[in-house]
């Protein structure tokens, strides 16, 4: 047996050690009331009642000491014994009962369900079929002993007895089997009903087992992933206490788990928490991409975001912490840019040269050029001036990537602005015999003025650019409520439809612009991009492949 | 006709110099220069031009560092000696830090070519 079944054997058997108790002193006391009220004296002397009622109490005291051992030190065969013997010890101490009391037919007999009912506690239901079968072959036995004279004649006068009355003994016996065999039924029927229960309870168990274990494991895994992060975690509730922190929040913000959990980010120490917690209330607990630059010896730089953690009933849980370290990128970036700057200053000083030493000769310092040689020269000078034109597009992306583009705002006037741009690129425009119409609303806003300038003039450029000759190009600059709008049309070439998704990125030049004008760098666009935005305005344009094409932008009207 | 201006140029670049020393005679300018910052503050003290043209990246002592100690000089006619620096970087933090150390103006070598140079020079010294 294994220790589950001896556990539950041994359990039952105490119940009915328990219940024994219990029984044999009410059947004490039912006997010797009946002799007391009915007279029914008998030969249930008191010493016999003494005798029998003290073996009942005896081997129960025997049960009980043996059911105290542990049910894993009590043996197979200890344990089977003690439950047949359950059954059989009361028949034989019920048939003694009845055999002193010189009848069967007595209510005595009733302690014969007694025997039924405690097989129902202990057996399945083949024990309980066997011991019902059992219990009224004795019955029979002993009715039958009765019957034919073996046990003593009963003294009482208003009782007959089934001595010699085949009547009385047929009906006694088909009363006791329908009695019995209906207790035994029912019995067997609440037993099975009890195990099916418990079966079920069982088989319960186990799935809400199973269900703990999965979950468990799901939670393990989701806390090994949690723990494992590159990135750090932190998790607070509504309260702004801490109830959750990875081991690379840990480690970066230099705290220990146990001293923060359950802790509001005012109340934890260490000063890199404290600056956390800082710029968290700061920005009223939203954070997107905030950066945050703690240092320890070396300099690291944290990005913050949060999200915000809700159950499946979107309730808010709390907050969830992401702490990225972008040092390294930070770093690539900073070192890229600095590589840029150095480099472009060194292009630019012999470009400077190249520039000087032609301009000198083309101004003709050096004595008379003819038209020719001037020719050259100025193709010479106009390759220079667009190289150095690129160098200034390479510098300008390099401090858009840095993050410090945008310089120093001032309050301007916007068409003065435009009329700027317009006057440096006259030469360029007068060259296509292209005709520039400006019609601008006087508004003046906060910017900065060479960089807006530079967005300005890259529009136009580029329209004129991409503008056959003696073409029209129209610049309007209108108020919206607390915005201005600025546009640039031209009739030009266009961009192609498939390629206008692209048309800001770094480099990108749309197929038919490359054929056009050979020279461009694909770096304007995504400067002008960035300095509208950087400006907090929106940059968009429609254009139609050989139509032309119309640039927007809009700017919000401060200061 | 009036006595000429005399103009100092701080340059390294050997080239450069020369074009704009070229340019300068061209003008009828008095010319001196000196290949690096040590050479130039003792240029500064020594011949007092009217003018200076100063590169920022040089040997031994930086632009910004001539600048400041002409600045500094004590003497009136070296500390009001108008300065226009003439650099390679372009940065708006440089721009800002030259002209806030007293330079007239700060041009980009490869943005302007030496007449627009004169011009300014002319616009300074008028």
């Amino acid at each position: 047996m294994e220790l589950i079944e001896k556990q539950q054997a041994a359990e039952a058997v105490k119940i009915v050690v328990l219940a024994r108790w219990f029984f044999v002193t009410v059947a004490v006391i039912q006997v010797v009331s009946l002799q007391i009220i009915a007279k029914a004296t008998g030969s249930m002397t008191l010493s016999r009642l003494v005798l029998l009622s003290g073996i009942c109490y005896g081997y129960n005291f025997l049960y009980w000491l043996y059911l105290r051992r542990a049910p894993e030190k009590m043996s197979d065969v200890s344990l089977r014994t003690v439950r047949v013997l359950q059954v059989v010890g009361d028949m034989i101490v019920i048939s003694m009962m009845l055999y002193f009391d010189r009848t069967v037919t007595i209510f005595v007999s009733a302690f014969f369900l007694d025997v039924v009912l405690i097989a129902s506690v202990i057996y399945k239901k083949l024990g309980i079929l066997l011991t019902t079968i059992a219990t009224c072959l004795l019955f029979t036995v002993l009715a039958y002993a009765e019957y034919l004279g073996y046990f003593p004649p009963i003294t009482a006068l208003y009782y007959y007895g089934l001595k010699g009355n085949f009547i009385l003994l047929e009906r006694t016996l088909i009363f006791f089997y329908a009695g019995l065999g209906a207790a035994g039924f029912l019995s067997g029927c609440i037993a099975a009903l009890f195990r099916r229960r418990e079966r079920r309870l069982k088989e319960q168990v186990v799935l809400v087992e199973e269900a703990r274990f999965a979950q468990e494991t799901e939670k393990n895994k989701v806390a090994a992933v949690i723990q494992n992060l590159t990135d750090g975690l932190m998790m607070i509730d509504n309260q702004d206490k801490i109830i959750l922190i990875n081991q690379e929040a840990e480690k970066t913000l230099n705290v220990d788990k146990s001293l923060v959990i359950g802790r509001t980010l005012d109340e934890v120490a260490g000063d890199y928490l404290k600056k956390v917690g800082q710029l968290y209330k700061e920005n009223g607990g939203q954070l997107h991409k905030k950066e945050l630059v703690i240092s320890d010896g070396k300099e690291i730089i944290l990005e913050l975001s949060t999200a915000v953690v809700v159950d499946t009933a979107s309730r808010e849980l709390g907050k969830l912490l992401i702490f990225h370290d972008i040092t390294r990128e930070k770093t690539i970036d900073r070192l890229k840019s600095d590589f840029v700057t150095i480099a472009a200053h060194q292009l630019r000083t012999p470009l400077s040269a190249v520039k000087w030493a032609l301009n000198l000769v083309l101004d003709g310092d050096l004595g008379k050029v003819d038209a020719r040689q001037e020719e050259v020269l100025k193709r010479g000078n106009e390759s220079n001036e667009r190289m150095i034109v690129l160098i200034n597009d390479l510098l300008n992306v390099a401090r858009i990537e840095e993050g410090r583009f945008i310089y120093k705002l001032q309050k301007l006037s916007f068409p003065a602005l435009i009329k700027e741009a317009a006057a440096e690129l006259q030469p360029f425009i007068q060259k296509k015999n292209i005709t520039l119409k400006i019609d601008a609303e006087e508004i003046a806003t906060l910017v900065d003025k060479e960089k807006i300038t530079l967005a300005i003039k890259n529009l136009i450029e580029n329209a004129v650019n991409y503008s056959p000759g003696e073409s029209v190009i129209f610049v309007s600059l209108t108020k919206h409520q607390d915005k201005l709008l600025f546009s640039v049309k031209d009739q030009g070439i266009g961009i192609p439809q498939k390629q206008q998704e692209l048309l800001y990125t770094r480099f990108f030049r749309g197929s038919n612009a490359i054929k056009t004008d050979t020279e461009g760098t694909g770096l304007g666009l995504f400067i002008v991009k960035n300095i509208i935005e950087s400006h907090d305005g929106k940059i968009w344009f429609e254009s139609q492949e050989n139509r032309g094409t119309t640039f927007y932008f809009e700017l919000p009207i401060r200061g | 006709m009036f006595a000429s201006k005399k103009i100092l140029i701080v340059e390294d670049d050997k080239f450069l110099r020369d074009l704009v020393l070229k340019k300068l005679k061209e003008e009828q300018y008095d010319t001196v220069y000196a290949v690096d910052g040590e050479e130039a503050i003792g240029k500064i003290k020594e011949e007092k031009p009217d003018l200076v043209l100063l590169d920022l990246i040089l040997p031994s002592l930086s632009g910004f560092e001539v600048l400041k100690q002409l600045k500094a000089d004590p003497q009136p006619e070296v500390n009001a000696i108008p300065v226009i620096i003439l650099s390679n970087l372009g940065q708006e933090d440089d721009i800002k830090k030259g002209l806030e150390m007293g330079a007239k103006d700060f041009l980009i070598k490869a943005h302007f070519t030496l007449s627009e140079i004169i011009a300014k020079i002319k616009e300074v010294l008028k």
